[in-house]
């Protein structure tokens, strides 16, 4: 049976000759990918509006997964006018999610890097 | 630049050398300095003209606050010179669109709203990509 030998001139043990260097170069690009993706500042700003949302408005959460035929209490998209809906084809909400994506993403990427206090 | 080094590099180089390179180059992201808060407002600046002009005493924000929300804001003076407001969260799922407003009862967009809405989001990308951020839509790829 063959055996394999180590050779202990090159194997290094972690943490040995430079690991620690490496970890610092995986935690500075976490960083970038954590400011990078929608989770940071703009979910901060989500839950502040939500909260503030449900804070001031009367919420009634007993039909929230009833779809409702009728607009109860008018619809604000449709009093502003759209004439010019009936032109192009619908947008599926997939591709409503991709496009606020990519807005995210363009708005992280304008920003300065911020540095944890 | 320094002219000590500008007489050294025309000294080894030569007069007819071009020194453009050494200049630095042009700020290419102006927005660079901007808060997020601020980003935001600039897209709403784009957001509250895509349904068209807005009467003098009204004020209009629409605008993406993350990737699956969506915020419109309508402001007014009533006739009473009072100020009113409605905001309107719209949230975004693979399942549908769900309209959230003040006192209302929530419910999920369907038709017509749920129609322009869409059409909203992609006018807002669209615009907000070339206007706030320099960006082809179509592959969101800088502007030169």
């Amino acid at each position: 049976m063959n055996t394999t030998t180590i050779n202990h001139d090159t194997y290094q043990l972690p943490g040995s000759n430079g690991e620690l260097d490496r970890t610092h170069e995986y935690s500075e690009r976490d960083s970038e990918i954590s400011r990078s993706t929608p989770n940071t500042a703009v979910e901060r700003m989500t839950r502040d509006a939500i909260e503030a949302a449900e804070a001031a408005h009367t919420i009634d959460t007993s039909d929230i997964d009833q779809r409702r035929i009728e607009h109860v209490g008018g619809n604000v998209i449709e009093l502003a006018g759209r004439p010019t809906a009936h032109e192009f084809d619908p947008t599926s909400t997939v591709d409503m999610l991709t496009a606020g994506a990519y807005i995210i993403q363009f708005r992280a990427d304008e920003q300065p890097i911020q540095h944890a206090a | 630049m320094n002219s000590i080094l500008k007489k050294a590099l025309t000294l080894l180089a030569g007069d007819d050398m071009s020194l453009d390179f050494l200049k630095l180059p042009i700020k290419a992201r102006p927005l660079k300095t901007l808060t997020e808060r601020e980003l935001l407002t600039l897209e709403s600046e784009v957001g509250g003209q895509l349904f068209g002009p807005v009467a003098d005493s009204h004020r209009r924000e629409f605008f993406c606050l993350d990737k699956q929300t969506w915020i419109w804001y309508e402001e007014w003076l009533d006739a009473k010179k009072k100020k009113q407001s409605t905001t309107v969260r719209y949230e975004v799922s693979p399942q549908g669109v769900l309209k959230v407003q003040e006192g209302l009862q929530y419910n999920y967009l369907e038709g017509e709203e749920l129609r322009n809405f869409g059409l909203s989001v992609r006018l807002y990308y669209e615009q907000v990509a070339r206007k706030v951020y320099r960006r082809d839509p179509a592959t969101g790829q800088k502007l030169l």
